[in-house]
């Protein structure tokens, strides 16, 4: 484990710029070799060869969650370290096939963890102070998503490079994963379902008239059970867009023209209080 | 005025589209940021965050996996809020038209990606020659593009969008601006089910309820559910462990 520090500075920093020339052909690939150019320039000092023959090799696709791009880095540089030095373990083709193996499940956890729980938290916290006018919103979400994204980033880079190889290709590893990810769906799914009790305002002022009486529509929705307009309202839209594959913009525009018919109603005067 | 606000913003737009192309993706791209930084900027806060939180609702569930380019939270929200702090445009009607301005901004996006590609080929001439400086010059050209192709339209349609939109607003009956008003308040229903599109399935569903119930029926607040989230997943993460 003989690379520099000032190398793993910059494979650190160099990770930042991963989707820099995002394209769909190789997506994340020219931003994974210019992550990779410090290390292997320092590898491969003295092999201008073998450092043309390894840059060859990641420019392969590369496509895994920014967060935990460094986790691999390390792990592909402590192979081609090991490569370099001589072991006859480890060809070019292994280091592309575990890099290759490698990006599925990251990306898999790693969205679930970033996308899916700290930025749905972040959002349900901030959003929350955001309607107020509390700068605190934004401020917290970012400090929930990043706190964790940088301590992933530089612990994975350690990590990888250190231990790396054996930990992902073990089924201790594999299973381990499975249960963060397992962890991190719970505390999304928590935190959506309660965004739609707080965050959906969907009710109505129609007010039902039976002879001299006046019955509000709402008021009967809610002897039922408290927002029970917009629970109904997501999953009726959940399943338009999960069983129907009705399109985004389909749904936006529907769900307008709901709103101005509903306005519409709410203003007949049969309808009005 | 208008045009020293509209290039500022241009310049903070393409900034913000650096955040997942060179700053490593730290979300400072979601709308309750930018409505944030451009509050600040624009000098109305408290517009700024309840505009970019109530288009936060609208793309709450627009999340950016693999390749997948989804309508721009980005520039909706950039131009937003700016229509709403500049022009007065109220927010229920910026709410509604933000989908259609991320369409556009997807519309670009896919673009700047699609020309990109042409950079594939010239890694892979560097690489064969161990020309580590060429690789350096293909990233931060491509990251130019996406900042190039950012900035320019969205000065454009801080510049010249508010005025042509307030027209169009105030040719339309009152029934319709109210219908607007209100869908301001349901359209987040759509970023649910899209949010849910992602994270939901029938396995998980129990979690999802309990959160709704915890809200509707105990009025628990953010933090408070959050907090019950994580104490449920911890122990089932040590009960899979431990099993």
């Amino acid at each position: 484990m003989s690379l520099s520090k000032e190398a793993l500075r910059k494979t650190f920093w160099r990770g930042m710029p991963l989707q820099g020339c995002f394209n769909y052909e190789r997506q994340q690939t020219v931003g994974w070799l210019y992550g990779l150019v410090p290390g292997l320039k320092e590898i491969y000092a003295n092999d201008p060869e073998g450092l043309k023959e390894a840059l060859v090799r990641h420019t392969g696709f590369y496509n895994t969650s920014p967060q935990f791009t460094s986790v691999i880095q390390g792990i592909v540089l402590a192979m081609e370290e090991q490569k370099a030095n001589g072991s006859e373990l480890i060809s070019g083709d292994a280091i592309v096939a575990i890099r290759t193996a490698l990006i599925g499940p990251l990306a898999g956890i790693g969205d679930s963890l970033f996308w899916g729980t700290l930025r749905t938290i972040g959002l349900g916290v901030g959003i929350e102070l955001c309607l107020v006018g509390n700068m605190f919103g934004p401020i917290l979400f970012l400090l929930i998503h990043n706190v964790p994204h940088v301590l992933c980033r530089y612990y994975g880079l350690k990590f990888g490079y250190e231990k790396g190889v054996d930990f992902f290709t073990s089924a201790e590893g594999a299973a381990q994963m499975q249960d963060i990810t397992d962890a991190t769906k719970i505390v999304g799914n928590v935190v959506v379902g309660s965004m739609i009790a707080t965050m959906v305002g969907f009710s109505t002022k129609i007010v039902i008239h039976s002879g001299e009486t006046a019955y509000p529509l709402q008021d009967m929705f809610d002897s039922i059970m408290p927002k029970l307009l917009p629970l109904a309202l997501v999953f009726f839209c959940y399943y338009l867009i999960n069983k129907k594959h009705v399109k985004t913009l389909t749904l936006l525009l529907a769900l307008i023209v709901f709103s101005i018919l509903l306005v519409a109603i709410e203003s007949i005067p049969v309808f009005a209080a | 005025m208008l045009l020293v606000q509209s290039l500022i913003t241009a310049l903070l737009a393409g900034i913000f589209r650096w955040d997942s192309r060179c700053f490593g993706q730290n979300l400072l791209d979601e709308p309750i940021v930018v409505g944030m930084v451009l509050g600040l900027v624009l000098g109305d806060l408290k517009t700024g965050l309840y505009v970019g939180a109530q288009i936060q609702l609208v793309f709450l569930g627009i999340v950016s996996i693999g390749a997948a380019t989804p309508p721009d939270k980005m520039t909706a929200s950039v131009i937003g809020v700016f229509w709403a702090i500049t022009a007065g445009i109220d927010a229920a009607t910026v709410v509604a038209l933000s989908m259609p301005i991320g369409i556009l901004g997807q519309f670009l996006g896919i673009l700047c990606r699609v020309i990109n590609t042409r950079f594939n080929l010239t890694i892979d001439k560097c690489a064969a020659e161990g020309d580590t400086k060429g690789i350096d010059r293909a990233l931060w050209t491509g990251a130019a593009i996406f900042f190039v192709l950012t900035a320019v339209p969205v000065f454009i349609g801080c510049y010249f969008g508010a005025d042509a939109v307030q027209a169009i607003i105030d040719a339309l009956p009152p029934v319709i601006t109210n219908g607007l008003q209100r869908s301001s308040s349901i359209l987040p229903a759509m970023g649910m089910c899209i949010l849910m599109n992602y994270l939901y399935d029938s396995h998980y569903a129990p979690y999802l309820f309990l959160g709704f119930t915890l809200s509707a029926f105990l009025g628990m607040s953010t933090l408070g559910y959050t907090f019950i989230a994580c104490v449920i997943a911890l122990i089932t993460y040590n009960y899979a462990r431990g099993a």
